[in-house]
């Protein structure tokens, strides 16, 4: 279908007074009950975790049965040894979803939290499978004749990335769905600060209309503490002992961009810095206990002080994030939405890894982002389960693109559709969402050089994620404005959220 | 001076003249007062100039100083008259008015890294034309013989700045390059244009294989430097064929080849199997002529449903992966050494060849060198790559794909489809050639060019006027850079005040350029001349590291919007600097910079490392600057802004240096001094270059 029959057919929808959009319905079976404690007044935090570069997801979740192997195995080239990209069977960590049967997958032998997860009595874990930008519901064959709208770019990071981050592909990205989801959601902060909050990029993704992002940084350690130098909230302060006469010494400053003044270059600049000072002295406050120069948390956040953890640069940005959850009284909050991200997954050339002098993908690039994934999240995890809010906080993954199932001998190139993860409390975990990809559905989907067509679009699987964080079906309809085009995929993420 | 002007120096400039003692002089004279010699204002001191001081010095006046010179028909001024009067004057340089300062500094501000006020002064004697006619003729600063020499004294033994011996630290040396460069270089303007250029061809030392090569990087910037301000010439390809091309055709065919790019995406060592198509997606996307068709104004062409139309799809792509397979580091010997493909001898600083030796037999092993005899011919699963003995039966094919390929299809294209059979350099320069003639290449390059050096959002007609430079420079040549880049700072859009004054216009400056002009506006140097910075990207620091842009994408996207103020009406402005402004690097910048501005940046290990900055104007002398905070202020603001700061904060700057006093005049200016460029640097009239 192009795009004027679209428009033709939904106008025709509206036109006949069909019955409201109503997204996702959850069966009565799938519902899980969620108490919030008396006091969060429904607290809910959204972590999002962008994979930059494009995760080889298709190695991140493998088929462990033999047959299935053995086709995975083909369409990645074979084993290391032959240049091609098949993860060695026993080297697999397998899983049971439901539905698809006793270890009829695993996870990458570098991420044994998140097989263990999986497997977890509380079910915090989720893989919905082939999902990835589209701008309708779309067949090989409609693929093949041209005959159906596709995103612009296919392929390219930054088309990719800008799709995933502002759901609004066949527009100039003025904003994103993490910034629109701020704007439907300001009330529930106190007002000073942002529901969006970003820590490692994300720039587009937690643009809103109204709403502008507070960008915080990591936090980094120093002799096992928070290197106070990285604390979340900063002020610049004139430490040196200049003779002022009155008042703060910013406030020079801040009295000039609060001044009127007609570029619009220079207002924004003087926003920004304006916002940065107000909203770091009232963050500053709300979080940290100065104690002779020094700052000390002043609600604290258990956190593994493991040696991999302290130098994993992922699990410093969800350490920053664990610490403003910890505070969200203090802060006046009662939604926020974190952008985190960890780069360089795009790994074309450096996907093997070197192992007692063999090729191999127990080591290497992706092998390593991939362990650092595992930790980050697990240590997260269960610093949300020990501060009693792992009901009230989800993370979910992004990521430009899937891989090409073929190998090009150093690494992959760019494909399309992906898995993700979902993790927290509130997560209908066990399970596989969408149809994973097993070698029956390959011919199906395969659009060349195993780059896998998409069958759950990305608008899909995150608007999911935003009605759990408390958007209605008018609000999702606003932040996700082409989510009705696909209603064919929205029953295959219904379940997977408790509520 | 006639020698001179000819070019001799040394010896050569006093012989059979005067004594050897007076060389060293007599070149310094002539050298730092070229200024003043340059009678015809020109912006250069040629044989013209010093055959006019000639005929003075012989008598001639007037008319005959100037008859049968380039010269003599002039009109306005320069002219015979006004040579005769500027001699007799003693060639004195008028003291320029403070709207022609403002100006210079304006133009310094997109010219250079940031400059002094007698840099000021001295281009406020010249035009805009003349200044950045002398800045072409400014010796090259070379970077890849300084990394060398660095990693050659990091070697010996006793050395102060690394404790491997046996490398040298090659990862150690990109911040004492790039920065010694920026302050002490005088090609201030190619320096600026390569760094814009790098910014779009990127590489970066964030790939740990080119941070720890050491000087993969630094031949890659010099060898966009080496074309910036090139002239176009006739020059044989790597096919072997003639061709006569602007810089910018050279520049794509260099980037191409350098190592440094093979390495970064993962040109090097792509091969016929499976082409890697990482460089081939984005040289289309980001280095030449980006995803949408272009008018030459920059706007994106719409179809008649109003859409944007792709310039390339995945056939192309995959057309280009194809044409550039084959290649990997120079000179590898690979048919005796077949372990080379992994274990390469790394020539950073020669473009890639074609490697025609055997990849190794696919054994899935790491080769090794030597013979086993027990290993069972013509298996490739049990035995690591030989480079002897049996398995030469283990042929493989040579590493270039020679199919057929399709590229970029285009009115007019030339080499739309390579035909099979081709070698690779004939389908690597067809390729290049197919892709710098697209219609995209100009608009697409020097918008970026003039967001990185001018205003973030220019008009169209800006665009245009620059774009139809790139397409022919005059001379019917296209992508002539040096033509391009005169053409961008002399355009109305760029030098009038009028323009300067409009509520879209100027640029966010990024950190690295605050950086280096907090440096640059009063003469920071090292004694030692060794710049000891590493890596102050942080957002507790700078802010952004020079050379280590995050990925290929670069620090900002060239089309970013920010939300906020300048995303009022139907467009919303870019402020692609504003990518990396966030609440922490705002305040983290604020942090830093009240240490540098106090003492001057890292004070290194030793005296002579310390980055001191010139402050005496402002502290000692007979009238100290710090003493009547007026002028202070109206210094800080013409040297640092161009004149930008409000009239309400210059007023509330000049009211607290006065307030602040102390029993000691020295340590009362010192700190009056230390305030005012605080409060300055942390200014949105700072912030933004108008």
């Amino acid at each position: 279908m192009n795009r004027r029959k679209f428009i033709q057919s939904s106008a025709a929808l509206s036109a006949i007074g069909a019955a409201p959009f109503v997204p996702f319905s959850i069966s009565t079976a799938d519902a899980g009950t969620i108490t919030p404690s008396a006091d969060e007044s429904g607290y809910r935090a959204l972590v999002c975790l962008f994979l930059f570069g494009g995760n080889d997801s298709h190695n991140m979740i493998v088929p462990f049965q033999t047959s299935e192997y053995n086709s995975y195995a083909a369409s990645r080239n074979g084993q290391a040894a032959g240049n091609g990209l098949a993860l060695p069977l026993a080297s697999l960590l397998p899983i049971s979803p439901t539905g698809l049967g006793s270890s009829s997958l695993g996870f990458h032998p570098a991420m044994p939290s998140m097989q263990a997860l999986f497997a977890d009595a509380a079910k915090p874990l989720a893989i919905v499978a082939n999902t990835g930008p589209l701008l309708s519901e779309t067949t090989l064959s409609q693929y093949q004749t041209s005959n159906v709208e596709l995103p612009p770019q296919l392929f390219s990071h930054s088309d990719m990335q800008m799709h995933w981050q502002s759901m609004r592909p066949d527009q100039p990205a003025v904003t994103g769905w993490g910034g629109r989801i701020a704007d439907v959601f300001r009330v529930a902060s106190s007002g000073r600060l942002p529901v969006s909050i970003g820590l490692g990029g994300g720039g587009i993704f937690m643009k809103g209309d109204i709403a502008t992002p507070y960008q915080v940084m990591p936090v980094r350690y120093a002799s096992g503490a928070i290197d106070p130098r990285t604390r979340i909230a900063r002020t610049p302060v004139a430490e040196i002992n200049w003779n002022w006469t009155g008042s703060k010494p910013q406030d020079v400053f801040i009295n000039d961009y609060s001044s009127a003044r007609a570029n619009l270059l220079e207002q924004q600049y003087g926003r920004l810095t304006k916002g940065s000072l107000e909203i770091g002295e009232f963050v500053g406050n709300a979080m940290y206990a100065e104690n002779a120069g020094n700052y000390s948390l002043r609600n604290a956040v258990p956190w593994s002080s493991a040696a991999g953890v302290l130098n994993n640069p992922l699990a410093a940005q969800l350490h920053a994030v664990a610490a403003m959850i910890a505070a969200r009284q203090a802060l006046g909050t009662t939604r926020q939405v974190f952008f985190v991200s960890l780069g360089g997954f795009d790994n074309h050339g450096d996907q093997f890894g070197n192992v007692n002098n063999t090729k191999s993908l127990l080591a290497g690039k992706h092998y390593s982002l991939l362990s650092l994934v595992d930790q980050a999240l697990k240590t997260f995890y269960d610093a949300t389960v020990s501060m009693g809010v792992s009901n009230l906080v989800t993370t979910m993954t992004m990521s430009d693109f899937g891989r090409t199932l073929k190998s090009n001998g150093q690494g992959s190139d760019h494909g399309w559709g992906s898995h993700q993860l979902v993790l927290g409390g509130a997560v209908n975990g066990g399970r596989v969402y969408g149809d994973f990809p097993f070698a029956a559905k390959l011919p199906l989907i395969d659009i060349g050089q195993g780059r896998l067509l998409p069958e759950i679009a990305a608008d899909v699987y995150t608007a999911r994620l935003a009605q759990w964080f408390g958007a209605n079906s008018t609000e999702l309809a606003t932040i996700f404005p082409n989510l009705s085009r696909f209603p064919s995929h929205l029953p295959k993420v219904a379940s997977l959220m408790k509520s | 001076m006639t020698r001179f002007a000819l070019g001799m120096r040394g010896p050569t400039l006093y012989e059979r003249v005067g004594s050897v003692a007076g060389v060293a002089n007599s070149e310094s004279n002539v050298g730092t007062t070229l200024a003043r010699l340059d009678v015809d204002k020109d912006g250069l001191f040629t044989t013209i100039d010093a055959t006019v001081l000639a005929r003075y010095m012989a008598g001639f006046r007037n008319a005959a100083l100037v008859r049968g010179l380039s010269i003599e028909n002039n009109v306005a001024p320069p002219n015979a008259a006004s040579i005769t009067s500027y001699i007799e004057g003693g060639c004195v340089l008028s003291t320029p008015s403070f709207t022609a300062k403002q100006a210079a500094a304006r133009l310094l501000q997109q010219g250079t890294w940031g400059a002094s006020n007698a840099e000021i002064t001295a281009a406020a004697n010249r035009t805009p034309n003349e200044w950045i006619t002398d800045q072409f003729t400014k010796s090259r600063s070379l970077y890849t013989p300084y990394a060398e020499a660095l990693i050659a004294q990091n070697k010996v033994s006793g050395n102060p700045r690394c404790d491997q011996l046996d490398s040298g630290c090659p990862w150690a040396v990109h911040g004492p390059m790039f920065y010694k460069m920026a302050l002490e270089g005088q090609d201030q303007l190619r320096q600026r244009v390569t760094n814009a250029l790098l910014q779009t061809l990127v590489v970066s030392i964030g790939n740990n294989v080119l941070l720890d090569s050491g000087t993969g990087v630094a031949s890659y910037l010099d060898t966009i430097s080496k074309r910036v301000f090139e002239d176009p010439s006739a020059e044989v390809g790597v096919d072997g064929v003639s061709r006569t091309t602007g810089s910018f055709r050279k520049l794509l065919r260099d980037i191409t080849l350098h190592p440094a790019m093979g390495v970064y995406l993962d040109m090097l060592g792509s091969s016929f199997e499976v082409p890697n198509e990482n460089f081939a997606r984005e040289l289309l996307q980001l280095f030449s002529i980006g995803t949408v068709m272009l008018n030459n104004d920059g706007t994106a062409k719409l179809d008649g449903a109003g859409k944007t139309i792709p310039t390339y799809d995945e056939p192309a792509v995959q057309g280009f992966s194809k044409a550039f397979t084959g290649w990997h580091f120079a000179n590898q010997p690979m048919s005796t050494e077949p372990w080379r493909f992994y274990w390469p001898i790394a020539r950073w600083t020669e473009p890639m060849t074609p490697w025609t030796g055997r990849r190794c037999p696919q054994d899935g092993r790491w080769p090794q060198g030597t013979t086993d005899a027990t290993c069972p011919a013509g298996s490739p699963t049990g035995c690591w790559c030989k480079v002897t003995g049996t398995h030469a039966a283990l042929s493989y094919p040579p590493p270039h794909n020679t199919d057929s390929k399709s590229l970029l299809q285009y009115a007019n294209a030339p080499f739309a489809t390579l035909p099979a059979g081709q070698s690779p350099q004939q389908d690597l320069e067809q390729a290049i050639d197919n892709v710098f003639n697209h219609p995209n290449v100009g608009p697409f390059i020097v918008r970026q060019l003039i967001q990185r050096m001018v205003t973030s959002n220019p008009t169209p007609a800006y665009v245009n006027d620059i774009a139809n430079v790139f397409n022919n420079n005059g001379s019917n040549q296209r992508g002539d850079i040096k033509s391009v880049v005169r053409a961008i700072l002399l355009h109305s859009e760029a030098r009038s005040a009028t323009a300067a004054a409009q509520i879209s216009f100027g640029k966010l400056r990024e950190p690295i350029i605050k950086f280096l002009q907090l440096h640059r506006a009063f003469g920071a140097t090292a004694s030692s001349g060794y710049y000891d910075i590493w890596d102050i990207g942080g957002v507790e620091n700078v802010g952004q590291s020079p050379l280590k842009a995050p990925s290929v994408f670069n620090y900002y996207h060239p089309d970013f919007a920010p939300s906020g103020a300048m995303s009022y009406g139907a467009s919303p402005l870019q402020g692609p600097e504003f990518e990396i402004a966030s609440a922490s690097s705002v305040a983290g910048f604020a942090d830093f910079m009240k240490w540098g501005i106090t003492g001057g940046f890292n004070r290194g290990r030793t005296n002579g490392d310390h980055i001191a900055p010139n402050h005496a104007p402002y502290l000692s002398g007979a009238t100290p600057l710090a003493d009547n905070p007026t002028a202070l202020v109206n210094d800080l603001d013409l040297l640092l802004t161009a004149n930008n700061l409000k009239p309400g904060f210059k007023a509330n700057l000049i009211a607290m240096a006065g307030g602040i006093t102390r029993s000691d005049i020295n340590e009362q200016r010192q700190q009056r001094l230390y305030a005012v460029l605080w409060q300055i640097v942390q200014s949105a009239d700072y912030a933004i270059q108008r």
